[in-house]
C-alpha cells in the first residue's frame, strides 16, 4: 500500500478502530446452548447440548480461577466446545463462578475437594457413566493435576492439562511474588476477595509492550488493511477483559504453595490432611505445553511427565502462548484435532 | 444494613449451603445403592465369600464393584504398568 493510499485510508481506518474498541462488550462470547446440571455456592456444572454423543466418557473442562471459562467457547465457528461437540463428545463445564467477599473462606481444599469433586460425581450421574475425562487448563489444569494425586482410582479415567504450572519456581510470576518484599498476607489480609483488575494488569505486565501496544497496533494495521478483525478481536478482547476476583484465602494458598514454598511438585502440598502426592497420579494423561508461555512456562509443567505413575502418558508441546494455543485462529486446524484424537482413542468402554 | 451485615449473612447463607450440599451428596449416594438393588447387596456377599476365599474383588469401592466390565481394564493396566516401571511418554512430534 503506497504512502498516499495509507493516508486516505486512516481517517476511515481510525474511525472504524474506534467502532471496534468501544463496542468490544457487545460481542457474544459463550454461544453455544447449555443446561445448568448443578450449582453449589458461585460454581455452576453445565452440560451442552448435543444430539451425537458417540463417546460414552463425558468430558468436564475446568478453567482456571482467574478469567472466566468462556474461553472454551469463544465464538461460533471457534469454539473448542463446538468442536468436541462435533467431534462427539459429551461436553460439561466447571464454571468457578464469581466470588464476591463472602467467598473469602474459599482455599484450594474448597475447590479441589469440594467443588471439583462434586462436580465430577453430578458430571457422571448426569451422563449416567462411571468415568470420566478431566481437561484442565491454566489453573484448572493443576487443581485437575491435584484431585487426580488425590484419587489416583476412580471416576477419572484421563487427564488432559493445558499450559499447566506444576513447578513455577523459573517463572516470571516467581520471580515477582516469591520473594518476602511481596507480602501476601498484607494482601490476603486486606481483600476478602483480590480484584480480578489486579490480577488482569499484573498478567497484562508481564508483556507490557505486547498487551497495551502492539495487540491495538495490530487491530489498526488489520482495518487499515481492509481486513474485518472485529469479531474475532471484540470475543477475545472481551474474555480478556472479564476477570472475576480471586478468593484471598485460595490466592494466598496459590501465592505461598505454589510460587514461595514450590510444594506441589517437591510433595509437600497437603489438602484436608491428605498429600497431593503427584506419583501416584495413575489416570491415562495427556500434557499440552505451549512454546511461548510466559504464564505457564513450559519448563514448570515438563516435571510432571517424570513425576506420574501412569502408564500411558503424551506430551504435546506446540508453538503458541498460554491462552492463543488453544483459542487462537489456528488452534481449530492444529491442536484441537490432536487433543481430539487423544480423547478419542480414551473414551469408549 | 450495612456491607458488612451482607457479607456476614452470606457467609452464613454459604455454610448452610456447603451443609445441605454435603446431606444432598449423602442422599444421592444412598439412592444410587438403593437404585442398584439387588447389585448392592453383591458387595457385601462378596466380602463373605471373600473372607472363605471365593472371591477376589476388593470389598471397598463403590464404582470398582459397578464398573468391572470396563474400568478395572484401564485402571489395572496403568498399574501395572507403572509397577513395572514401564512408563512411556509419547513425545508427538
Amino acid at each position: 500500500m503506497s504512502t498516499l493510499e495509507t493516508l486516505a485510508r486512516a481517517p476511515r481506518a481510525t474511525l472504524e478502530f474506534a467502532n471496534v474498541i468501544l463496542t468490544t462488550s457487545d460481542a457474544e462470547i459463550g454461544p453455544t446452548p447449555r443446561e445448568v446440571v448443578w450449582t453449589h455456592r458461585g460454581t455452576t456444572l453445565y452440560r451442552y447440548r448435543s444430539e451425537r454423543r458417540e463417546h460414552s466418557i463425558p468430558v468436564l473442562l475446568v478453567f482456571a480461577l482467574i478469567n472466566r471459562p468462556q474461553i472454551f467457547d469463544l465464538r461460533k465457528g471457534n469454539s473448542f466446545v463446538e468442536f468436541l461437540l462435533a467431534e462427539g463428545f459429551d461436553v460439561f463445564l466447571l464454571d468457578w463462578g464469581v466470588p464476591d467477599e463472602a467467598d473469602s473462606d474459599m482455599g484450594l481444599a474448597e475447590f479441589v475437594c469440594d467443588e471439583l469433586h462434586w462436580a465430577i460425581r453430578e458430571t457422571l450421574r448426569c451422563a449416567g457413566e462411571e468415568e470420566l475425562t478431566l481437561l484442565g487448563w491454566c489453573i484448572g489444569g493443576t487443581l485437575c493435576a491435584m484431585y487426580c494425586a488425590l484419587h489416583p482410582v476412580g471416576a477419572v479415567r484421563n487427564a488432559a492439562l493445558l499450559t499447566t504450572p506444576i513447578d513455577p519456581s523459573g517463572s516470571l510470576y516467581a520471580r515477582w511474588v516469591s520473594g518476602d518484599d511481596y507480602d501476601i498476607d498484607l494482601i490476603a489480609d486486606s481483600y476478602p476477595v483480590i480484584p480480578g483488575a489486579g490480577i488482569d494488569v499484573a498478567n497484562k505486565l508481564m508483556k507490557p509492550v505486547s498487551n497495551y501496544v502492539t495487540t491495538y497496533r495490530r487491530l489498526f494495521q488489520n482495518i487499515l488493511d481492509g481486513k474485518d478483525p472485529r469479531t474475532a478481536y471484540q470475543s477475545m478482547a472481551k474474555w480478556v477483559a472479564d476477570n472475576p476476583p480471586f478468593p484471598s484465602r485460595a490466592f494466598r494458598e496459590w501465592v505461598t504453595w505454589m510460587y514461595k514454598e514450590n510444594r506441589l511438585v517437591a510433595g509437600r502440598l497437603w489438602l484436608r490432611g491428605e498429600r497431593v502426592d503427584l506419583t501416584a497420579i495413575e489416570q491415562n494423561l495427556l500434557v499440552v505445553t505451549a512454546g511461548s508461555d510466559h504464564i505457564a512456562p513450559r519448563d514448570g509443567t515438563l516435571p510432571l511427565l517424570d513425576l506420574v505413575a501412569s502408564g500411558d502418558v503424551t506430551h504435546l508441546d506446540r508453538p503458541g502462548g498460554h491462552i492463543g494455543l488453544m483459542a487462537g485462529s489456528t488452534a481449530k486446524q492444529e491442536i484441537w484435532p490432536e487433543l481430539a484424537d487423544w480423547l478419542r482413542e480414551r473414551s469408549g468402554h | 444494613m450495612c456491607i458488612r451485615d451482607r457479607t456476614r449473612l452470606a457467609r452464613q447463607i454459604n455454610r448452610i449451603e456447603d451443609k445441605l450440599e454435603r446431606v444432598l451428596q449423602e442422599i444421592e449416594e444412598l439412592r444410587d445403592e438403593l437404585k442398584r438393588g439387588p447389585a448392592a447387596g453383591a458387595p457385601a456377599e462378596a466380602e463373605v465369600d471373600g473372607a472363605a476365599g471365593l472371591s477376589h474383588e476388593p470389598p471397598n469401592g463403590s464404582g470398582a464393584a459397578n464398573g468391572a466390565s470396563s474400568k478395572p481394564a484401564s485402571k489395572s493396566g496403568s498399574k501395572s504398568d507403572s509397577k513395572a516401571g514401564s512408563k512411556h511418554i509419547s513425545e508427538v512430534p
